[in-house]
């Protein structure tokens, strides 16, 4: 008996009589039962899945409403016509509020050198769990124990995922991170070291190196590298709090 | 919008707030990934596979609670590039020096623990299914809604409908193999015998 009838069986496509044949075969085969049953699972498994799929089909229309404009701009479209309306308010904004941060950084000089690190050590949630991963059992523990901080089972799991990936830098800048969390900061310093001469890392990288020297209450080092942090870091007005903190 | 409004939007599959979700953050992505060895075309492929990456987990409960959707959709997307920029570099230097064909590893599914025990069969089915390609996921769940073929067929890009029961069946039939080979199926198999 193939799979193909068993789910005919299912799907009630069989003839009666073929229907009956098949129940009969089924009443002495121990595995053709087990194998129906297993296509049970798996039917009303996928029938739960209706609605996700609903919402994935639905993000897929988007996607190719969005792909048809993208290809009738017929170069990928750049970038500074649509900035440039925001950038004319985010700038005068930027400036104000850096004005009132100075003011408010000079007065309150409640964050001490010491509460800088624990200030400023707070990694973003991640999300690397994606559709096309293998390995998402391991990724997702990860993943999770990062977001719940828990940076000791965090450092094991990405452990295990470099192990796996030794060549996989986003696991190594992750594992980094927790081990700066768990005090093993010159472990954590090659790996951001390493990491800061890469697309992608640059920035991520020199901000937690200058943690790292917060961290050892180093100030001058940690100076270091929050100046070298480029603008288009997404946290660069964190940075320049602790810039001006630190100057 | 905010978080919330956008997560309601993603679970009601509403076109108009994914679309929104897009115009809203499209740009910003495609900024980054063209300054990281990118495109706009990548960016767009990237962008996708972090909303269905999203929407995944928003129904698999795994969206972490009160969730800045934006600022941890954009991290997601950033890690979906980096990894894949990653593989293409790893999959260049594997061409240029002719080694033998680059495979991605496969990791084992983890040990059995005591949640397991009570949603073993849950998780199973959960674990297996994700196993499938996103085509065949997509396509035993139209089924299973009793969308036409044809419908089904333009959906997913087939060639007509006659593609959809052919692929039904193989995707079907993958889905056993990956059932009986999981860790849980034994245990399983001899509970219900």
């Amino acid at each position: 008996m193939v799979d193909e009838d068993i789910l005919k069986y299912l799907e009630g496509q069989l003839s009666e009589a073929d229907s009956i044949a098949f129940e009969k075969q089924m009443s002495t085969d121990e595995s053709l039962a087990k194998r129906v049953s297993s296509y049970k699972e798996m039917k009303s498994f996928a029938e739960s899945k209706v609605p996700e799929t609903d919402a994935l089909i639905a993000a897929q229309k988007v996607y190719q409403k969005q792909k048809l404009k993208l290809a009738k701009t017929n170069k990928p479209k750049n970038s500074d016509t649509k900035q440039r309306p925001i950038l004319k308010y985010l700038i005068p904004i930027a400036v104000a509020a850096l004005v009132i941060l100075g003011i408010f950084v000079t007065q309150n000089n409640s964050v001490s050198d010491q509460n800088l690190y624990a200030d400023y050590f707070n990694p973003e949630e991640i999300g690397l769990v994606s559709r096309s991963d293998n390995n998402q059992n391991l990724l997702e523990e990860a993943e999770n124990k990062f977001n719940q901080k828990d940076y000791v089972s965090a450092e094991i799991s990405f452990d295990k995922l470099i192990g796996q990936y030794p060549g996989q830098d986003l696991y190594q800048y992750y594992h980094a991170i927790s081990q700066l969390s768990n005090g093993k900061i010159e472990e954590a310093r090659t790996t951001f070291n390493l990491l800061s001469n890469k697309d992608g890392f640059r920035n991520e990288s020199l901000y937690y190196l200058g943690l790292s020297y917060l961290k050892e209450k180093d100030k001058v080092k940690a100076l270091d590298y929050f100046i070298k942090i480029g603008n288009q870091f997404f946290r660069y007005d964190k940075v320049q709090e602790i810039i001006k903190h630190l100057q | 919008m905010t978080s919330k409004d956008y997560i309601e939007g993603f679970t009601s599959g509403n076109q108009k707030v994914i679309g929104l979700f897009y115009e809203n953050n499209l740009y910003k992505l495609t900024t980054w990934i063209e300054k990281n060895n990118g495109n706009a075309e990548d960016a767009l492929d990237i962008f996708q596979d972090g909303v269905e990456s999203i929407i995944r987990k928003i129904f698999s409960q795994k969206l972490p609670e009160d969730v800045k959707l934006e600022a941890y959709f954009f991290t997601s997307c950033k890690n979906i590039w980096l990894k894949r920029i990653e593989k293409k570099s790893k999959e260049d230097k594997v061409r240029i020096s002719e080694e033998k064909k680059y495979t991605l590893d496969v990791t084992e599914v983890d040990n059995l623990d005591k949640d397991y025990e009570d949603d073993g069969l849950k998780r199973m089915m959960s674990e297996t299914f994700s196993k499938l390609t996103p085509t065949c996921q997509k396509l035993v769940t139209l089924l299973e809604k009793e969308t036409k073929a044809d419908e089904i067929a333009e959906l997913l890009n087939m060639s007509k409908a006659n593609t959809v029961y052919r692929r039904k069946f193989a995707c079907y039939k993958s889905w056993r193999k990956y059932l009986e080979e999981h860790p849980f199926y034994t245990k399983w198999k001899y509970k219900n015998d």
